[in-house]
């Protein structure tokens, strides 16, 4: 039934709060898990009945088993996966901090906003990951170059994401704002940051992404430990269940980070109110 | 007090604003006085919105005087309360908080701001929704909410930019009348900017026709009323006399600014 022939009212007010209609007795959500559960067993059950050859797609289960496995080895955590989660935190809070900070800067001065805003325009036209080799040669193999490629990979959707909220006080409430004598600082702290908090966490959620991708990736070449490094090390040597226990690992941890992070700042995004 | 202009609150003499080599307003000269209601009228465009930030202090003059209480004006100055076209509340605040907001600034303590802006949310009848959102209230009571806010600060002079612009016809009357009731419980100044004749006639002590760009004052009409107002004046001789009169200086300056445009 198309929206303009449908009964159901279209705009129900706020304060309602609807529950969520249910389809063969489940909310949205729990489908959301039905699908994902049935798109793993399809996967298993394709590999273990032999359409597809084990090594090329391990079962399910078995990259589950593996990881769990890689979960109690100490060696595991130590060497790759706390330092991985340790650089994907660290870009986040740099890329973040300095996003938002640049943003700011930038909402400051119409000369550096004119002056960079069409070089941030395209800046993701540019692969960040091709330049690793100039990388390699200033600051080797390790930990230093893996940060630099990250937060430069996702300071740019933090800035640019933070500028459109800082833009988007309204006149009036601007207006509103001088007719009432606000101070600088007033004007900071009552108007212009709360009017900019939805499109800084929506900035800061996407950073995260960024984050995740840009370590995950650089250490897949650029490091001698890590997540990244596993998967890669497991791919050349032809550790099949190693591999496929990386990348569920990689899956679960970044799905880890984005929910709890999505629902940190979910509590400061009144619009989610 | 009404109708009886005790002392001049605003004073404006020969004001221009230009904008580069366009002139945008005046020279204008126009006088309220203390809890005066003063309605402005004209075509779109011809500088009622500028005019209104002028005595507001939010713009300056390109050339002569404004004078509000007896004094050149600098800037905004706290007993002016503004309310503009859109409601200007700020969405992430509940709409007690929003009332309250002008008192913020003014760093008055927590419980005194949250005792005026609930007297004020009474005041126009939003007492029940005081812990909603402005996202979840209807344009007329965003726009109530904007008035409260207006009202925290004790004005002595109100600059209304056609607050009720947005809504229906109905609504707009009875809230212009509210508003109405509650200015003149205050006995502070009003000037107030309209598209809508009958509004004009129905509030105001006096009513000034603006011409098309540069906008001047074209006529300055008394509202030979009795105070307090009520809607079933519009249908007394002397409203339908005054809205005539209007209706043939706006129909002639808005024929004019079509032409110019087109």
């Amino acid at each position: 039934m198309s929206i303009l022939t449908s009964t159901r009212p279209y705009r129900i007010p706020g304060y309602l709060r609807p529950r969520p209609a249910t389809v063969l007795g489940l909310a949205p959500p729990a489908w959301a898990a039905v699908l994902g559960l049935a798109a793993m067993a399809a996967v298993e059950l394709a590999s273990r009945t032999g359409v597809v050859s084990k090594f090329d797609l391990v079962p399910p289960s078995r990259m589950a088993a593996r990881a769990a496995g890689l979960l109690t080895d100490t060696g595991f955590l130590t060497g790759q996966l706390v330092p991985s989660i340790g650089l994907i935190a660290a870009t986040f809070a740099i890329a973040g901090g300095l996003g938002v900070a640049a943003a700011y800067l930038l909402w400051r001065s119409e000369w550096c906003r004119k002056a960079t805003l069409p070089l941030l325009g395209v800046y993701y036209a540019v692969p960040v990951f091709a330049v690793y080799p100039i990388l390699v040669v200033l600051f080797g193999v390790g930990t230093a170059p893996i940060l630099v490629v990250s937060v430069a990979f996702a300071v740019v959707v933090v800035i640019t994401n933070s500028l459109t909220g800082f833009d988007s006080v309204p006149a009036t409430v601007t207006k509103l704002a001088r007719a009432r004598r606000l101070t600088a600082r007033q004007y900071l702290t009552k108007v212009l940051l709360p009017a900019a908090v939805p499109d800084v966490v929506a900035g800061l959620r996407l950073g995260l992404v960024y984050s995740t991708i840009g370590v995950l990736a650089t250490e897949f070449i650029l490091s001698t430990k890590g997540l990244g490094h596993f998967i890669a090390d497991a791919y050349h040597t032809f550790r099949v269940d190693d591999m496929y226990a990386g990348i569920l690992l990689i899956c679960v941890v970044a799905l880890i980070l984005n929910v709890t992070v999505a629902a940190m700042l979910g509590r400061i995004d009144w619009r989610r109110r | 007090m009404r109708g009886r202009v005790v002392s001049r609150l605003v004073d404006v003499q020969d004001a221009t604003k230009k904008f580069g080599q366009v002139t945008a307003l005046g020279p204008i000269s126009l006088t309220i006085g203390e809890g005066e209601f003063v309605s402005i009228v004209g075509p779109s465009g011809c500088g009622k919105s500028t005019l209104l930030e002028i005595i507001g202090g939010l713009q300056h003059t390109s050339s002569g005087s404004v004078q509000v209480r007896g004094e050149e004006l600098t800037g905004p100055r706290d007993e002016t309360a503004i309310v503009f076209q859109d409601s200007a509340t700020l969405p992430w605040r509940t709409v007690l908080d929003n009332v309250a907001f002008a008192l913020e600034a003014r760093k008055v303590p927590r419980d005194a701001r949250r005792r005026i802006a609930e007297e004020r949310l009474a005041t126009v009848g939003l007492q029940d929704f005081a812990d909603h959102y402005p996202a979840q209230l209807s344009g007329g009571m965003r726009q109530r909410v904007a008035i409260a806010r207006a009202l925290t600060t004790d004005p002595d002079l109100i600059l209304a930019d056609e607050p009720f612009g947005a809504l229906d016809e109905q609504t707009r009357l009875l809230m212009s009348y509210e508003l109405l009731r509650v200015v003149e419980r205050l006995a502070c100044g009003v000037l107030f900017i309209t598209h809508s004749i009958q509004e004009a006639v129905l509030l105001s002590d006096r009513v000034i026709v603006m011409s098309a760009r540069p906008g001047r004052i074209l006529d300055d009409i008394a509202i030979p009323l009795p105070h307090p107002r009520d809607p079933d004046v519009l249908s007394q001789p002397a409203a339908t006399e005054a809205a005539n009169r209007i209706w043939g200086l706006i129909r002639r300056e808005a024929q004019l600014a079509m032409g110019a445009a087109s």
